[in-house]
């Protein structure tokens, strides 16, 4: 579906919206699990609403800027006013193969050896210097090194300057790679 | 989960008879930021000119060595400090707009400001802004006591008096002091501020010395405040905006 069409399709017909719910449910759900530390039906719940304010507020979306960017927004939005509402340690994030690859190149400049760094150990060490993140160092990396954003997707998804976005993706890929240098990961 | 969650959802939507909220909502919302920026904006300009009125009184009045850095700083800081928050919160709107976001920092401040000065100068062009200063400053009795220390105006001995006029002619004032003390005011080697109406009951300032105890001679003979009187005109001759 074409983000121009999405307003005017689903006010012609509110059963469109289950096209939306089936592109970004798996999206969403992981983008929760691992910015906050919430129980899955919690998650679930959390969701729920973030697609019935989806729905309420479809009109407010502008088709200059890109849909996903737009939803995401919302989703932040909203896992900031849980999280203020449940304050609570963040417990260890869980990575698929692809992402964790996907992280490792955006943390190193050159080629590492695939094999040292598919080893068990390393990637524990990964995951939890990736918990031990300020929550928007952790939702930035999530944004650009794990879900694959542009800047400027995720300027628009955090309302922030494109410039802020740049800094604080480095800001945040330094940290972690001290986090993992501190955890003793620079195996 | 997939298939129950999304029927879950589309359940609930049309259980809970959920609409979306109507285009209009969000227009309406997103000009109502943009009139409260605008707004914001505006007084700033306003304040802008304040500042620029205050700093031009002050340094052409430094030469009678007649009044302290004091006044000069006291009025200025608490403008200054207003035109900071109005800009700030300004900026704060801005940023929740659709488009405010995307900015740097510096870059909408360089802008505002850039704004503030060009719109002072033409609220000040076109009569507005003196007016809108001569209001604040003579008739709030809070900004014309506390700020702009309107009683250190009623200071004969120290060279400094306000009043209205009664009658004027070429040599001489009748002078009605905030006091109603009435005073002879010797004009003729005066400078008298082009802002000055010269008509009866006008409110004005004069710096002088005093010769006796109802006579002043005056040095230099102001409006009550900055070029107000000139919009005043302005409005009066029909030369200035239409409301």
């Amino acid at each position: 579906m074409e983000d121009r069409d999405i307003v005017k399709r689903i006010s012609e017909n509110p059963e469109v919206f289950g096209e939306i719910v089936d592109v970004y449910e798996n999206k969403l759900m992981r983008y929760i699990i691992r910015t906050t530390d919430i129980s899955v039906p919690d998650a679930e719940n959390l969701l729920q609403d973030i697609f019935i304010k989806v729905y309420r507020y479809i009109h407010e979306y502008d088709a200059r800027y890109s849909f996903s960017s737009w939803i995401y927004r919302i989703a932040h939005n909203m896992i900031i006013d849980n999280f203020r509402k449940h304050q609570k340690e963040i417990g260890n994030i869980s990575l698929e193969d692809e992402e964790y690859m996907h992280l490792i190149h955006s943390l190193t400049d050159n080629n590492s050896p695939h094999r040292d760094l598919e080893r068990k150990d390393i990637r524990m060490c990964v995951q939890k210097a990736i918990t031990l993140l300020k929550t928007d160092y952790r939702e930035i990396i999530i944004l650009r090194c794990i879900e694959g954003y542009s800047y400027e997707d995720i300027a628009d998804i955090l309302k922030i300057p494109i410039g802020t976005a740049s800094t604080l993706v480095n800001r945040a890929r330094k940290q972690l790679r001290e986090n993992l240098i501190k955890l003793s990961c620079n195996s | 989960m997939k298939n129950t969650f999304k029927d879950a959802i589309l359940g609930k939507i049309k259980k809970e008879n959920i609409e979306p909220l109507p285009k209009s909502y969000f227009t309406n919302k997103q000009r109502i930021l943009w009139i409260s920026i605008g707004i914001f904006f505006f007084f700033a300009m306003f304040i802008g000119g304040f500042l620029f009125d205050n700093t031009t009184e002050f340094f052409g009045m430094q030469k009678y060595g007649q009044r302290g850095w004091n006044y000069f700083f006291f009025p200025n800081i608490v403008w200054l400090l207003l035109l900071l928050v109005l800009i700030f919160f300004g900026l704060k709107r801005l940023k929740d707009t659709t488009v405010g976001y995307r900015n740097p920092y510096w870059k909408d401040i360089l802008i505002g400001i850039v704004i503030i000065f060009v719109g002072s100068f033409i609220l000040r062009g076109i009569g507005i802004g003196p007016m809108m200063h001569t209001f604040i400053a003579a008739d709030i009795p809070v900004i014309s006591n506390i700020l702009y220390n309107g009683s250190s105006w009623d200071s004969p001995e120290n060279g400094r008096l306000a009043g209205n006029i009664s009658q004027i002619d070429s040599a001489k004032i009748e002078f009605r002091d905030i006091n109603g003390q009435i005073w002879e005011i010797h004009i003729e080697n005066a400078f008298i501020s082009p802002f000055v109406e010269r008509k009866q009951d006008e409110k004005i300032r004069i710096l002088g010395h005093k010769i006796s105890p109802t006579v002043f001679e005056a040095e230099r003979v102001m409006p009550w405040f900055g070029g107000g009187m000139r919009s005043h005109k302005w409005f009066s001759e029909g030369r200035g905006m239409i409301w």
